[in-house]
């Protein structure tokens, strides 16, 4: 995972990470940036205090979406 | 001489309830739109979860708020292009109901008052009114391909956010985490 020393949480940093997918010029990009969003989505639901779900506008269409996202909010 | 009158600008916002059990509400019909299971949410609950801005120039009696329109589209397809960067057509409507309902639901609506002398409310308002229902702008999430979203919206209309005070500004969390901001199509 690239590291993002401004982002204080992991929240943010989702959203952060949906920015640069939004602005990925190629598939391979927005794979790879799924990618990374998926660590991210993986080390939330780990940490067991994910308590909010990111706005819509911070996350990736469902294709690219990890399936512990919704797994994880569905059975809230 | 006397001064011009002054006239208040009134800005509403308020931050969605994403809490664990509206949440789930939402996802779960956003699902069943999918699937063609049943209905998905309604604009409301969209606007609900995400969080809202408008503005009013009487008092709230109006709150006049941007959106992308949709039409004819389902909510789960409409929200899927808007998180892949696609940018929609804007539209302006008075969505008072929407920021009722948001206080109703428990949720904090913020707002805060832009004083104006007349001619400079005349100036917003006339600019506010050439944008009631179609707007000159488009509707993107942030870093996509629309120019503006329902609070960036306000930034198009001239209607200053910020005080001014520099330690205000330098101050956004923002500011450092998101070094550049691509608002339109551009490569």
């Amino acid at each position: 995972m690239q590291s993002q020393p401004f982002l204080n949480d992991d929240n943010s940093l989702l959203g952060h990470i949906a920015l640069r997918f939004r602005s990925a010029q190629s598939d391979a990009d927005r794979r790879q940036i799924a990618k990374e969003y998926g660590q991210v989505v993986e080390h939330l639901i780990q940490g067991r205090q994910w308590n909010e779900m990111p706005p819509s506008e911070d996350q990736l269409p469902d294709e690219y979406m990890p399936t512990g996202f919704v797994e994880f909010w569905s059975r809230q | 001489m006397p001064y011009p009158a002054c006239h208040d600008i009134r800005v509403f916002t308020f931050r969605g309830d994403r809490s664990p059990r509206f949440s789930a509400m939402f996802l779960r019909k956003l699902l069943d739109e999918r699937s063609g299971a049943g209905p998905g949410p309604t604009s409301h609950e969209c606007l609900l979860h995400a969080g809202h801005t408008g503005v009013s120039t009487d008092g709230g009696a109006a709150i006049w708020a941007f959106n992308p329109d949709g039409a004819g589209l389902k909510i789960c397809d409409l929200l899927d292009r808007l998180k892949r960067g696609e940018a929609f057509p804007g539209i302006v409507r008075d969505d008072r109901t929407v920021f009722a309902a948001a206080h109703l639901q428990g949720l904090s609506v913020q707002t805060f008052d832009v004083r104006y002398p007349n001619f400079s409310f005349d100036r917003f308002k006339a600019k506010l009114d050439s944008e009631r229902e179609r707007s000159n702008y488009s509707y993107g999430f942030p870093n996509g391909d629309g120019d503006c979203n329902c609070t960036t919206w306000l930034e198009r209309l001239g209607l200053p956010l910020l005080t001014g005070r520099i330690n205000e500004f330098v101050a956004l969390t923002g500011f450092i985490a998101y070094p550049t901001r691509r608002f339109g199509k551009c490569s």
